[in-house]
């Protein structure tokens, strides 16, 4: 079975690709601001930081600092805070920084960076060093004194820092939640730098306030997008399905209607929209318009060819009952017994066949067929035979009145049309006959018991031909018996399917199937023969025969 | 099933016919003298191919003639039996110009 596409509607298509489209845009709107907008915050509170430690920095004396270090990191320190922490015992740092004069700077040092730590507030604010891989805590106002002087690791980050160096702030997760740190310099009277001062400020409630920002994003974004595609849909339905729909079901209604189609039957929308489909609207109304049009002419074309028609059935029957159709048509004499009869190709044909007594004594025969076919060969042959019975019955032989009717049809032969003719006239009470060919065919003859056979002559051209045409004439006799057989070229160039001719030899073969039946029969067989041989082949010819059986003069009652 | 195969020289015409001249092929025919008749003196037919000719296409002939009859000549070569016979039985050997 042939695979056949599924068929997916035009709008659910667009909507799945608006819903796509305005997805990936959201989500990389989204994804964009919301980093840019945390690089911001990061970005400010880096700087702000870093100001604070500046400020912080400049408020502690680099001097005092720079001594006090030395102090505490000499081993005499060193070995006395290895004790006290052995012992828990905070006073034994005390006593030794107030015995050496330190224990006042120090508390000092500790408001000023408590005191900053409040008012920035931020979450610590103390001093370190921590250039040159040695890194040792010095003041912190959150812890014990236990801490001064403690060994720290320097974090890999700032091990490569050399003293003096700026350390960039960094913004970073701890236990104690997002953190901001900087880090500044604190310096001596000469410049040189001793240790620094770390601010860390809290960004947990900030960063907390950022992931709010994405979830705000994502749900306007949500938001943005069903609105969109619920506008989308809208637009597009109202813009193009729907006039697509319309047009649709408005042309296909149309196009069911198998006819009789009037102007009022042309689709009539309102769409008005000045686009392609407004094009498309217009096209299909034009060509309805067009259809429409052509339908009417062709009805009108229709009816002139029915009228035609009739026309020519009248102009058949015309023509048929011009040709002797009674028969018997002389019931009251026995001397001879004739039947004819003509199928015309077309409504009317070119074919005719006529016999007439010129006196008592004088039997006319003729067969005859016009060149070409319809209405022209129909007139042609409506003049041809008036004009050969006229004459004949005004006397005269057959060449004599071939001659006289070629004359008279070759006047203003303007169609050049002209016509065979085979004219006999038999003498009935001797049955001696005088016979004109004019171009037609062979006629039959059937001499008493015998088989019907060709009589082959030299014949005349057809009349209308040329002026001035003599025509020859031969004297023949019938027996009492004798048969006579005419008739046109359609018997012996009927064709069938295959192109083949049934020709004069199957004619012949039809003729003495029964050779002895009566004239009407005789056509019959003959008919029958040529029908069953054409099959369904189209005929292409007028088919017109003719049997005259001579009896003999009528023996007279005395 | 008509082939025509003209041949022109100046005011002579030559055609040569393959096939069959009968009621629906001989239009064709008439068509192509009627173009070329008037601008011909000389007129020859080859009917050697010729394998039929019905009365029709004796009309054409006809015409031909006659109209050739008054401007120049016409004649028919290479006719074969078939052909002439059918001259033969109407008559037009009568009329017409055969070699």
């Amino acid at each position: 079975m042939k695979h056949k596409s599924r068929r997916v509607s035009l709008s659910l298509r667009l909507n799945l690709l608006v819903i796509a489209i305005i997805f990936v845009l959201a989500g990389g709107l989204t994804f964009i601001a919301y980093n840019i907008n945390g690089e911001r915050v990061d970005r400010y509170y880096k700087q702000t930081t870093s100001y604070d430690a500046g400020t912080v920095a400049a408020f502690l004396d680099g001097d005092w600092f720079a001594r006090f270090l030395d102090t505490i990191r000499s081993e005499e320190y060193q070995a006395l805070r290895a004790r006290a922490i052995e012992a828990q015992d905070e006073e034994m740092i005390r006593d030794y920084l107030t015995a050496n004069g330190w224990y006042d700077g120090y508390r000092e040092n500790c408001r000023i960076l408590s005191d900053f730590r409040d008012r920035l507030g931020a979450l610590y604010v103390y001093t370190v060093t921590l250039e040159g891989g040695d890194g040792f805590t010095v003041i912190d106002p959150d812890e014990d004194l236990l801490y001064i002087g403690t060994r720290i690791p320097v974090p890999p980050e700032f091990a490569h820092i050399k003293k003096g160096e700026r350390i960039e702030p960094t913004v970073s997760v701890t236990e104690s939640g997002w953190l901001c740190s900087a880090y500044e310099n604190v310096v001596d009277r000469s410049g040189e730098s001793v240790c620094q001062v770390g601010v860390d400020i809290d960004m947990t409630d900030v960063k907390a306030e950022h992931r709010q920002f994405l979830y705000h994003m994502v749900s306007f974004a949500a938001v943005l997008l069903v609105g969109a595609v619920a506008a989308c849909m809208l637009l597009m339905h109202r813009m193009a399905i729907k006039p697509l729909a319309m047009l649709s079901e408005a042309t296909v209604g149309f196009a069911a209607r198998g006819e009789g189609f009037t102007k009022d039957e042309i689709i009539d929308l309102p769409i008005t929209a000045n686009n392609e489909i407004g094009d498309l609207y217009q096209v299909i109304r034009s060509m309805q318009g067009r259809i429409v049009e052509y339908l009417e002419n062709l009805t009108r074309v229709t009816a002139e060819k029915e009228r035609i028609s009739t026309e020519l059935n009248v102009a058949t029957q015309i023509q048929a009952d011009m040709l002797p159709r009674i028969f018997p048509p002389f019931p009251e004499r026995h001397d001879f017994d004739i039947y004819a009869t003509m199928n015309p190709a077309k409504e009317v044909g070119g074919d005719f066949y006529d016999f007439f007594l010129i006196d008592e004594d004088h039997l006319g025969l003729v067969m005859a067929d016009v060149s070409g076919k319809g209405v022209p060969a129909a007139l042609f042959m409506v003049i041809a035979k008036t004009l050969i019975k006229n004459r004949a019955m005004m006397g005269g032989g057959p060449a004599e009145i071939l001659r006289y009717v070629n004359e008279q049809l070759c006047e203003g032969n303007e169609a050049e049309l002209f016509v065979t003719v085979w004219l006999a006239i038999v003498e009935l009470s001797t049955g001696k006959g005088l016979a004109a060919n004019a171009g037609h065919e062979h006629p039959a003859i059937r001499r008493g018991d015998g088989q019907y056979e060709l009589v082959v002559y030299r014949h005349s051209p057809a009349v209308a031909t040329m002026e001035g045409l003599k025509f020859r004439e031969h004297s023949f006799e019938l027996h009492p018996g004798d048969s006579l057989f005419v008739y046109t070229d359609g018997v012996a160039e009927a064709t069938d399917a295959s192109n083949e001719l049934f020709g004069t030899d199957r004619m012949l073969a039809s003729l003495n199937r029964n050779s002895d039946a009566e004239p009407k029969q005789l056509l019959v067989n003959v008919k029958e023969d040529l029908d069953r041989f054409v099959g369904s082949a189209p005929q292409f010819d007028d088919i017109t025969m003719l049997c005259m059986h001579y009896n003999g003069p009528e023996v007279k009652d005395p | 099933m008509l082939n025509i195969i003209k041949n022109k020289d100046g005011s002579s015409l030559n055609i040569a016919l393959e096939g069959r001249l009968d009621t629906t092929t001989a239009p064709e025919l008439e068509t192509e003298l009627k173009a070329a008749l008037p601008e011909t003196t000389s007129l020859v037919m080859d009917f050697e191919k010729l394998e039929y000719i019905s009365s029709a296409g004796l009309r054409v002939l006809l015409s031909a003639q006659k109209l050739m009859n008054k401007q120049g000549e016409m004649k028919l070569i290479h006719v074969n039996d078939v052909i002439n016979e059918i001259f033969e039985v109407t008559g037009f050997s009568d009329i017409l110009n055969i070699e």
